[in-house]
């Protein structure tokens, strides 16, 4: 039961904060839709702005339904002091999402400048090796033999073009 | 008679060659169908190309091989990883993979299969001795059975996958048909949200949302979770009991003949079939509560659809010159660079090859079911590799995958923006599956809301007026607010002099 409550609690906040993106989200669509030009000649029923807003109009709707039913079930109350920010960073998941995410950009940002199979290789080999999936002679050999498995499967054999 | 054709070109066609070539396009099919990104689109388009030079007939059955395989290698992925391989698998995750959760990952996949091919085998059988009917009834679709067609796929999936709250499945769906309209629209040909970005002119492709949302979503939250894997210590049968199929034999029928229908209707595809079938089976079932935790029911009405779909899509392809789906956009390509004209005339200038093209269908689809059932075993060791071993590999094929459809780096960053988006959206309770969905749809919304408001100069009656609008209206009335407390009131109400006569003939049998 006290799982339980602790999840539902969780899930009001989310909820009250993610009402308060998509709300801004619909209204910012809603001001887009306003600004576009309207093509009258075929009819303010065939503007480009006519389905955006309609669909805009009703998530609006929808994101404040689900706002109003957090803060009935207090999902205001976020509690957001130095120490929940503190034990949230520090969080082993929180770590471990910073981890694999960073090594994801490190490799887009390199993604286009270093070979494909090098890049790659490297890429499996310290994320398998962080994230202890083998030893680090296991994850040389996996990293190595998938890349280049790829780039001959991809590149030579089906002749498809990799970044 | 066309049972009869149908049987002789199956006979016409068995040779050693043609078995083999089909075997082995089949299980190129699975294995594009697993792996995400790499969908049937693709797989068919890459090997358009390899077999150009081939004779027609080798080269048209290689394809169907393809087009089957992939619709039901992406079930694969879906059951063992939660990640479909294509968009048609998306339905399959949501029991599938709790099945193999629970160790019955086996059974699943032989499910799976089994459903697989009865579906293709409905398929098999509308596409040989219905084309030419079937084929008018894919015209009564028009802008504004399109508009409610689409706008039905979103709701009803919005409603299957968020069953406890379900306004979080519309949410989703909505922002799905948003982002479908980010790009250069189709009527006046103004560009909407791309905020001078050039590469948005094109709107955001769907192979890498969909494999950013599904792939590097499920990716990350199994990389954030640690090292918690589920060892499953017993691999069962795969072969399923036949009684069990045959128990669900009602399920079968009825998400064969879903499939082929929404597959008649050019650009809707297998993921609504899915779907829509997963719904009514749902509703019709006397264990509604076991969906989405592992349901054998539901792992089979979206199979059995999915596939019966393919067939379906072939169907206006034949007689009409009409892709039922993308990949059957691909194959209609193909059939023309080799010469054949499908079209209203094929049954007067060429009313043989339909039942040569059921043929190799049929081919396809067995060649399928051996396949599928083979190499289960050795894919279920997949499940008890460590996580942190997997799921690198597994990020490599989609990048792979999603720069393999335009070449674009763009198309990489929008998987990985969509990636984390997912992360978050199932970490909140929100499901992706009505956004990737509604992604495929929004342009459906988008053109034939405006184009049948241009063509009755602003009335909205005609979209009222046809019966298949009204039943898709009232179905759209009913996913959304059939379980609210007023409209099952006013169900009961209405039914009451039905379900009092009902009573009292049980009664009468009693006595």
């Amino acid at each position: 039961m006290n799982d339980k409550n602790i999840n539902d609690n969780k899930t009001n906040k989310a909820d009250f904060i993610d009402s308060i993106v998509i709300i801004a989200l619909s209204l910012f669509v809603i001001y887009r839709c306003a600004v576009m030009p309207r093509y009258e000649r075929w009819g303010l029923y065939a503007t480009p702005a006519m389905p955006p807003l309609l669909f805009a109009l009703m998530l609006l709707v929808l994101a404040t339904i689900v706002f109003v039913r957090s803060i009935i079930r207090k999902g205001y109350k976020l509690h957001i002091g130095r120490n929940e920010l503190s034990q949230f960073v520090k969080s082993g998941e929180v770590r471990r999402f910073v981890l694999v995410l960073g090594l994801i950009l490190v490799y887009l940002f390199l993604l286009g400048k270093i070979h494909f199979v090098i890049l790659s290789a490297a890429y499996l080999f310290l994320t398998i090796l962080l994230f202890k999936g083998a030893t680090w002679w296991v994850s040389g050999i996996v990293a190595v033999a998938t890349a280049v498995a790829i780039w001959v499967v991809f590149e030579i054999v089906f002749l498809v073009l990799l970044p | 008679m066309g049972i009869i054709y149908l049987f002789q070109n199956i006979g016409r066609l068995f040779s050693p060659i043609n078995l083999i070539t089909v075997l082995l396009a089949c299980q190129l099919g699975i294995l594009f169908g697993m792996l995400p990104g790499l969908t049937a689109t693709m797989g068919i388009a890459l090997l358009t190309t390899i077999t150009f030079k081939w004779s027609t007939g080798n080269a048209i059955m290689t394809l169907l091989a393809i087009y089957v395989g992939a619709i039901y290698g992406g079930s694969r992925s879906a059951i063992l990883l939660n990640i479909p391989g294509t968009p048609a698998a998306a339905a399959t995750c949501l029991d599938g993979y709790p099945l193999a959760q629970s160790g019955r990952g086996a059974e699943a996949i032989g499910l799976a299969t089994t459903s697989s091919f009865f579906g293709s085998f409905i398929g098999l059988l509308a596409l040989s001795l219905f084309t030419p009917v079937l084929g008018n009834l894919a015209l009564d679709f028009k802008s504004f059975e399109m508009f409610w067609l689409a706008v039905f796929g979103v709701a009803i999936c919005g409603n299957l996958t968020a069953p406890k709250d379900p306004i979080k499945g519309w949410i989703s769906g909505i922002l799905g048909i948003l982002l479908a309209f980010c790009g250069m629209e189709a009527i006046q040909g103004h560009p909407r949200f791309t905020f001078g970005v050039l590469d948005l002119y094109s709107g955001f492709s769907l192979i890498p949302v969909m494999v950013g949302t599904y792939g590097l979503a499920e990716i990350l939250l199994n990389l954030t979770a640690g090292q918690k894997k589920q060892v499953i210590t017993e691999i069962g049968k795969v072969m399923p009991q036949l009684s069990r199929l045959i128990k669900h034999w009602f399920t079968i029928i009825r998400s064969g003949i879903i499939g082929i229908f929404i597959g008649l209707v050019p650009g809707v595809g297998e993921s609504i079939a899915a779907y829509v079938s997963y719904d009514f089976s749902k509703r019709a079932s006397k264990h509604p509560d076991e969906y989405g935790k592992g349901s054998v029911e539901g792992l089979i009405a979206a199979e059995t659809a999915n596939n019966a779909c393919t067939g379906g899509a072939l169907i206006p392809v034949l007689s009409l010159a009409i892709p039922g789906s993308a990949p059957a956009a691909v194959l209609l390509a193909a059939l023309w660079l080799h010469n054949v004209r499908p079209g209203p005339l094929i049954m007067i200038e060429n009313p043989n090859y339909i039942y040569e093209f059921s043929a190799m269908f049929f081919y396809a689809s067995v060649a399928m079911l051996i396949l599928g059932l083979l190499i289960v075993k050795p894919l279920l060791k997949i499940l008890q590799l460590k996580n942190a071993l997997l799921m690198p590999i597994i990020f490599i094929f989609c990048i792979v995958g999603t720069y393999a459809i335009n070449g674009r780096l763009f198309d990489i960053k929008v998987m990985i923006i969509f990636g984390v988006i997912g992360f978050i959206m199932r970490k909140h309770g929100y499901p992706v599956a009505p956004l990737v969905l509604a992604l495929i749809l929004g342009p459906m919304v988008d053109e034939n809301l405006r184009r049948g408001l241009i063509l009755t100069n602003g009335d909205f009656l005609p979209f009222v007026r046809s019966p298949i609008c009204i039943v898709l209206v009232v179905a759209i009335f009913f996913t959304l607010f059939g379980r609210t407390k007023p409209v099952k009131i006013a169900l009961r109400f209405v039914f009451k002099p039905v379900t009092l006569l009902i009573s009292v003939v049980k009664r009468k049998k009693k006595i």
